[in-house]
């Protein structure tokens, strides 16, 4: 009995100095990484409904993630009266956990055309479907499966051309893909790898105890602290043992930097055309798609930071090193491509470099990390976020109607 | 490989592992072998300075001891001192110059190239013999928990450890595990805190003037007495789990009453050995002098403190000011004296001034000693002025647009530091762990190792963040 309660004892100084740790963490100030996301059957993984914590990697900010899975304020599903709704599908740098909501570039759009549009006129509502580590193939699954409960008239794909292209492969895929599902061409026909056909077969359901624990994690920073820790050891375990070695098996063909170079040469080799290839199907089958919900589709080809140094010399030292006459010839070839296939499309990345390299404002990265690395900063979301709204503004048939389409 | 990531607990846990499970006669090898691996481990080219430094010292020694004249052992002696010293100028100083030979500054050199400098002479004045075992000998000068900001160890003292470490037990275990996790906690939750709003001063000076100034002025000696006890008390706590216990660095050195005290309290290791090889020698040399022999040793010997950092005029400033106010001080030793017998009431209050009054002096010199140039340090000292009706508010707005969190985490982390330095060992609970019921015990060892776990996740994810030791440098 006295064994029980000296126990007993023991666990309660436990409790009050785990407390006490919990209390010192928060008072000092300590942030961990939290979870967002959650294992999903159709696209591999999705942002987690209701998900809230600190984003520390590059630039510390609070996240939430709405009801719905998405990195946005709450939006209803019935589309309100006299609102043109327009859905914003992208990768990272949409999901734009970096950056406060009210300062992300899909805001920017939202405000702007809200701003510049005629009194009296629709209003603009933008909903963001961007998830960090989406190619085209889960945008595609996004746009076929999440937008139209929502019922948007204008349909926005927004990536940088490395995204756009280098995910579409299995092969060029750069990191962990979680389960996410990749296609292939075959007989002329967009379908799933056979990798994403076994994996659908057997599709890891959510877990309501997972989703419990890391909503509790993401609350408690000594949680967040042990699940950072997990998270590192595991990345580190992985490196050096089985998922190193497979990874370099898998890239064993490819330079040791081609995730940083690839982007800029087009189609320039097997592997390249290949992911050219299942892009191009992918934008087509998009585009296919939008077009059977009379919606209107977009392609805004985002900038890498490579191409959007403001420092004219950098961007020399670039094109020196990749022996490239421009750093735009994908965005170029794409351009061709979306505009043969009948498709609005704008390229940012020469507009955002001479933006910075006249304003010299660099448009990646935030403070305390190397200079003009990472994703859009808060500058260079809001200078996007205007030339989407521009692009938009003057082309796009849907905002220059004056009355909104009753469909 | 920093004090501070998780590698260096796992190297030195694999150390203590290896080190403790061979006979007495293979530990001084080991600890060559596996400090020779934490040096390559920084840079392996680095390792030819000091392999060369090391066989040269110890058969110098060796041919001081067999030389039958006087005269052969004096150039010996002195000449090997010259060469050290000059080795050290140039690898210290030319790399400077020429970005490509930058490794050939090595980590520590000032540290090993000061320990084989009083080997050597230590021989020739005849208090050691010459150490003829070379592995013994080398892993003295390259002593891994040492090597990056010492303490300076003597090698009478490691070489009689070496050869007879201290058995490992459990006492052994507990204060070299806790004088690492103290050292840990100096330097990152201390140092780095502060460090961040100082960084942020001191990597613009000219930016700023008034309170942020003022506060760098104050807070700089805690963030370098933190970072650098930390790194120390890392080093011998390293050590001591070796078996080998290293002198120590630092004695509450804010608590000084005179700026001579607070020298025999700040990086006591390098205070002793100028004192022993530089101050003493010259002070005899010059005894006939009177007053100016002493204020000629004295300030021979501060510019040695101060251009054993690196020879530059920030340090060379350092130097002047601090000669400056040791000589005032030991001028006036008598005098005071006099003084206090005749007013023997006045001796508290004098203390108290007295350590005020130094510690303003040390900041003064510290500002020398981390800003850039001189003129850098000179805008610090002439622009930190603050209208009193406005101190708090300028200190407020400092404070809200750096990190003030950061600032009020490192100076209650010190605060608390100096609490427990002060209490803890008086604290009932401590003293009579033993004896205690088994459920405060059980308490006091699961609280105790869960604070443990807890820093050990918080350096395994901040590691690649770190800021870097102040004295690594050197």
């Amino acid at each position: 009995m006295k064994y029980f309660s000296d126990l007993l004892r023991t666990g309660l100084c436990m409790m009050g100095a785990l407390l006490l740790l919990e209390f010192c963490m928060r008072v000092s100030g300590e942030r961990f990484q939290a979870s967002f996301y959650i294992s999903e059957a159709e696209r591999g993984y999705a942002l987690r409904p209701g998900a809230e914590g600190w984003n520390v990697g590059e630039h510390e900010n609070y996240v939430r993630i709405n009801s719905r899975g998405l990195r946005d304020r709450e939006h209803d599903l019935k589309r309100p009266p006299n609102t043109l709704r327009i859905a914003v599908i992208g990768d990272s740098e949409t999901e734009a956990v970096q950056v406060p909501l009210d300062q992300t570039y899909f805001y920017v759009v939202e405000r702007e055309l809200n701003h510049t549009l005629p009194s009296g006129s629709q209003k603009v509502e933008v909903i963001s479907f961007g998830v960090g580590g989406y190619g085209l193939g889960p945008q595609y699954l996004t746009v076929k499966e999440q937008i139209w409960k929502y019922d948007p008239q204008i349909v926005i794909v927004a990536d940088p051309i490395d995204a756009l292209i280098m995910r579409s492969s299995r092969r060029l895929y750069f990191g962990d893909s979680f389960g996410a599902p990749f296609f292939v061409i075959h007989n002329g026909n967009l379908e799933f790898d056979s990798e994403t056909v076994a994996r659908r077969a057997a599709p890891a359901s959510p877990n309501a105890r997972l989703v419990w624990t890391a909503d509790l994690m993401n609350q408690s920073r000594l949680l967040s602290l042990v699940n950072s820790a997990r998270v590192r050891a595991e990345n580190n375990f992985n490196q050096v043992t089985a998922g190193f070695h497979a990874k370099a098996e898998a890239t064993s063909a490819l330079p040791v930097d081609y995730w940083r170079t690839f982007p800029y040469y087009g189609p320039s080799n097997a592997d390249l055309k290949d992911a050219w290839a299942i892009s191009e199907a992918l934008i087509l089958a998009l585009r296919d798609e939008v077009s059977r919900h009379h919606a209107e589709f977009w392609l805004f080809m985002l900038d890498m930071p490579g191409q959007v140094d403001p420092d004219p010399q950098q961007a020399a030292n670039l094109r020196k090193r990749l022996g490239v006459d421009t750093l735009f010839r994908s965005e170029q070839l794409l351009s061709d491509f979306a505009g043969h296939a009948g498709i609005r499309h704008m390229a940012l990345a020469p507009e955002l470099a001479r933006y910075a390299s006249e304003q010299k404002v660099v448009l990646h990265g935030f403070k305390g990390m190397p200079r003009n690395i990472g994703h859009l900063n808060e500058k260079g979301h809001l200078v996007v976020g205007r030339l989407i709204a521009k692009a938009l503004r003057e082309g796009s048939p849907q905002l220059s109607r004056k009355s909104l389409d009753p469909r | 490989m920093s004090f501070t990531s998780v590698e260096y607990l796992f190297f030195l846990l694999i150390a203590v592992a290896l080190c403790r499970s061979m006979t007495r006669r293979l530990q001084p090898l080991w600890i060559l072998l596996l400090s020779c691996v934490f040096y390559a481990l920084w840079d392996v080219r680095a390792l030819i300075p000091l392999c060369g430094a090391t066989f040269f010292a110890y058969f110098t020694a060796l041919s001081i001891e067999t030389s039958a004249g006087e005269r052969v052992r004096r150039i010996l002696a002195y000449g090997s001192v010259i060469s050290l010293v000059a080795v050290l100028l140039l690898l210290k100083e030319a790399p400077k110059s020429s970005r490509p030979f930058d490794w050939l500054a090595p980590l520590g050199i000032s540290y090993y190239t000061f320990k084989l400098i009083s080997y050597v002479l230590d021989v020739f004045w005849g208090k050691q013999r010459a150490e003829r075992d070379p592995i013994a000998f080398a892993s003295y000068a390259v002593f891994f928990p040492q090597i990056v900001a010492g303490p300076i160890q003597r090698s009478a003292d490691y070489l009689l450890q070496v050869r007879a470490p201290q058995p490992f037990s459990r006492s052994l275990l507990v204060r070299g595990t806790r004088r690492i996790a103290i050292g840990l906690f100096k330097k990152m939750v201390i140092a780095d805190h502060i460090g961040v709003a100082l960084n942020a001063v001191y990597g613009q000076v000219h930016g700023f003037s008034g309170a942020p100034l003022l506060i760098t002025f104050y807070l700089f000696p805690i963030q370098l007495y933190a970072d650098f006890s930390g790194l120390t008390d890392i080093a011998i706590g390293s050590a001591l789990l070796l078996g080998i216990e290293s002198p120590e660095n630092f004695n509450h050195p804010f608590s000084a009453t005179n700026i001579s005290e607070y020298w025999r309290r700040w990086h006591m290791s390098l205070t002793n050995w100028t004192v022993d090889y530089v101050l003493t020698p010259l002070r005899m040399a010059t005894r006939n002098w009177n007053q100016i022999g002493l204020v000629f040793s004295i300030c021979v010997n501060m510019m040695t403190i101060a251009l054993w950092h690196g020879i530059t005029w920030s340090f060379f400033a350092f130097g002047v000011i601090h000669s400056g106010f040791v000589s005032v001080d030991a001028l006036s030793t008598k005098p005071r004296r006099a003084f206090f017998k005749v007013h023997p009431s006045w001796r508290p209050a004098a203390g108290w001034a007295g350590s005020v009054l130094t510690f303003h002096l040390v900041a003064l010199g510290m500002v020398f000693w981390r800003a850039k140039t001189v003129p850098d340090a000179l805008w610090i000292l002439t622009r930190m002025r603050v209208p009193l009706s406005a101190l708090s508010s300028n200190i407020a707005q400092f404070a809200l647009s750096t990190a003030w969190r950061s600032l009020a985490v490192g100076l209650a982390a010190y605060a608390l530091l100096e609490l427990a330095e002060k209490y803890w060992g008086r604290a009932p609970i401590i003293q009579n762990l033993q004896s205690s019921p088994r459920w405060l015990r059980w308490s006091a060892y699961g609280v105790s190792s869960l604070v443990l776990l807890v820093g050990f996740l918080l350096m395994f994810i901040h590691g690649s963040m770190r800021e870097p030791f102040l004295y690594e440098v050197f």
